[in-house]
């Protein structure tokens, strides 16, 4: 038995996944689009903001918010990669039928990926910021790398950890991959308190 | 403990502004070297995020400590001399850096401090930016010693791993 995703966005193509097939690349939902008294505009610089649930991502966005987003110019566009969901691989070999679990763990964690993005999003006056939310799913190096490039961000902000947050290091792998590959400027907000706060 | 160890005040400020900004103002802290990659950097910053009317700038130019030549100290030959020659002589090439760059913005419109070091750029760039509490750091991706396989210079790396405030590295493709 096979799932299906729906999609909303026209350009990427309907996708299909199994329990057994790997998540199909660059798939993308655009949850949040940009409020109509912006479709004139011509934003001179596009600002990445990739976001999760937890609290340093929090950081980040009210960061950039208040210390580098230009409301007038700029547009928004913030990302949220959900996993991939993953089944326990010794049931496998038993072909045990997983799909129903599968497809309502994947239902859950798309529903909770649009539901972070609507709720950034609505941190902001939508007819004061030119905002768009786009959902992604799978590797978050990956995804959030391409995502990048696509929308040809000039720059992204993202927090220094997410929600596996590892504390003995500054920054989380995710953060690090990007800083070190992305070709724009990766802008990292950390609170300075460390980790007192959070 | 590593403190600073030696420093000079290099840019003049306008009257208007004094030497420690107020409270709901920000510092940037904007590490400069010869290299065009510390150019690119400070010109994104300008045009991406200073906020002439409320910000201060902290620009640091960190130039080398004198080092003495095992071989010259080995025989005692007194390079004291030399030495001096070549301190100088980096100390008046880092004075005419920081000064070229504060020269870049219109004094009256930017309120711009300037500040030389000696030392490790690590360690005296670290220590100054939380001296003069800066918000945040701006910072090539790398320096003279450019590496071209890298993405990131060994300071840039550095700030970013050690610092807790934003570190932010403005790069581009045609920056080779």
């Amino acid at each position: 038995m096979s799932a299906t995703i729906d999609q909303t966005a026209p350009t990427v193509p309907t996708a299909t996944t199994s329990p057994t097939t790997t998540a199909e690349k660059n798939l993308h939902e655009d949850v949040v689009s940009p409020h109509e008294t912006h479709s004139t505009s011509n934003p001179t610089r596009v600002i990445a903001i990739a976001v999760d649930a937890s609290k340093y991502s929090e950081y980040a966005f009210d960061w950039a918010i208040n210390n580098l987003v230009r409301a007038e110019t700029d547009q928004l566009v913030i990302l949220n990669v959900r996993p991939t969901a993953t089944l326990p691989a010794v049931y496998g070999a038993l072909y045990i039928d997983f799909s129903k679990e599968f497809e309502k763990i994947e239902a859950a964690n798309k529903a909770e990926s649009h539901d972070l993005l609507r709720a950034y999003a609505n941190k902001l006056p939508h007819h004061k910021y030119n905002v768009r939310g786009v959902a992604l799913r799978g590797d978050p190096r990956d995804e959030i790398a391409y995502k990048v490039e696509d929308v040809h961000a000039d720059m992204l902000v993202i927090g220094s950890r997410g929600l596996g947050a590892f504390k003995k290091t500054f920054l989380g792998s995710v953060s690090d991959y990007l800083v070190h590959h992305l070709k724009v400027p990766v802008i990292v907000p950390r609170p300075s308190e460390l980790d007192k706060a959070i | 403990m590593a403190t600073i160890s030696e420093q000079e005040e290099i840019v003049n400020l306008h009257d208007a502004h004094g030497k420690v900004a107020p409270a709901h103002n920000r510092v940037i802290a904007i590490p400069v070297d010869a290299s065009k990659f510390s150019e690119f950097a400070f010109n994104w910053a300008i045009k991406n995020l200073v906020r002439a009317e409320t910000d201060q700038i902290v620009l640091l130019n960190v130039r080398p400590a004198a080092t003495v030549p095992k071989f010259f100290a080995a025989t005692g030959t007194d390079v004291s001399t030399e030495l001096d020659r070549i301190q100088s002589a980096y100390k008046q090439q880092s004075h005419e850096l920081l000064q070229s760059y504060a020269a870049k913005l219109a004094p009256n419109k930017y309120n711009i401090r300037g500040v030389a070091l000696v030392g490790d750029p690590r360690e005296q760039i670290t220590l100054k930016v939380e001296e003069i509490h800066a918000d945040m750091l701006v910072i090539g991706s790398r320096g003279l010693g450019a590496f071209q396989k890298v993405v990131l210079g060994s300071v840039s790396e550095y700030l970013i791993q050690h610092l807790n405030i934003p570190v932010i590295v403005p790069r581009s493709n045609e920056l080779k």
